[in-house]
């Protein structure tokens, strides 16, 4: 088990066994590479991306589906060989929630999610630029259709 | 900065395995066609620097008041079944 003395979650112990890998970093944090994705209440569609570094390095995710059921991602060749993903079935994308000043105007990186390789527990923040996503999606503002 | 001109068609190498060729230019507009091996992650810079402060404005987040959530959640519910 690994301790570790998270800001937002306070001391907390995990398998390391289920550390999840950012072989190439996260823009912004790209020194960060070991994480690991804590559910603290089953009931909510949110989860902790924790470093196990640094334990003021936390970020809220959300599987995407709930917020925004017609999101979709195609993901590339090159992803899947990074990944070495070899079946979609293996494969968890979470956006990255941003809670600025409350939680009704909590936003999400639609542009980039994380993959997650559940497999090998290998992930990466893959950036569609080219999408119609932007980094900023109210997630309750609006109910039905992207909201931007 | 090291700077070069080149004319339409023409191709830069980076370090024996990135090339770099002017495919178009049009105005201010160029067009780049870069070969590069799968390990070396290209980006507009722009892009790029969009999602570092991003990520970085993320990691400043509120703590996620439960209760709040709860309620959110059951209002988007409720919208959606009308």
């Amino acid at each position: 088990m690994i301790e570790i003395n998270s800001t937002r979650l306070g001391k907390i112990k995990v398998d390391g066994d289920k550390t999840i890998t950012f072989p190439w970093g996260i823009p912004g944090i790209e020194d960060t590479k070991n994480f690991v994705l804590i559910h603290s209440d089953p009931n909510l569609p949110f989860h902790f991306l924790q470093s196990i570094d640094k334990g003021e390095i936390s970020f809220i995710l959300t599987n995407p589906f709930v917020f925004f059921p017609e999101y979709e991602i195609v993901l590339s060749k090159d992803v899947m060989n990074e990944l070495n993903i070899e079946s979609e079935n293996d494969v968890g994308v979470y956006v990255i929630v941003s809670v600025m000043d409350s939680l009704e105007n909590a936003t999400a990186n639609l542009m980039a999610p994380i993959v997650i390789n559940l497999k090998n527990r290998k992930a990466k923040q893959v950036i569609y630029h080219d999408s119609k996503y932007s980094l900023k999606h109210h997630l309750f503002r609006e109910m039905t259709g992207l909201s931007r | 900065m090291l700077v070069l001109s080149r004319k339409k068609g023409e191709t830069l190498v980076i370090d024996n395995n990135i090339e770099l060729t002017i495919l178009e230019v049009d105005g201010e507009n160029i067009k780049l066609g870069i070969n590069a091996p799968q390990n070396i992650k290209i980006y507009r810079k722009e892009i790029y620097e969009e999602i570092q402060k991003a990520n970085q404005e993320a990691l400043q987040s509120q703590k996620i008041n439960n209760n709040e959530l709860l309620q959110l959640l059951k209002s988007k519910d409720q919208q959606k079944k009308r």
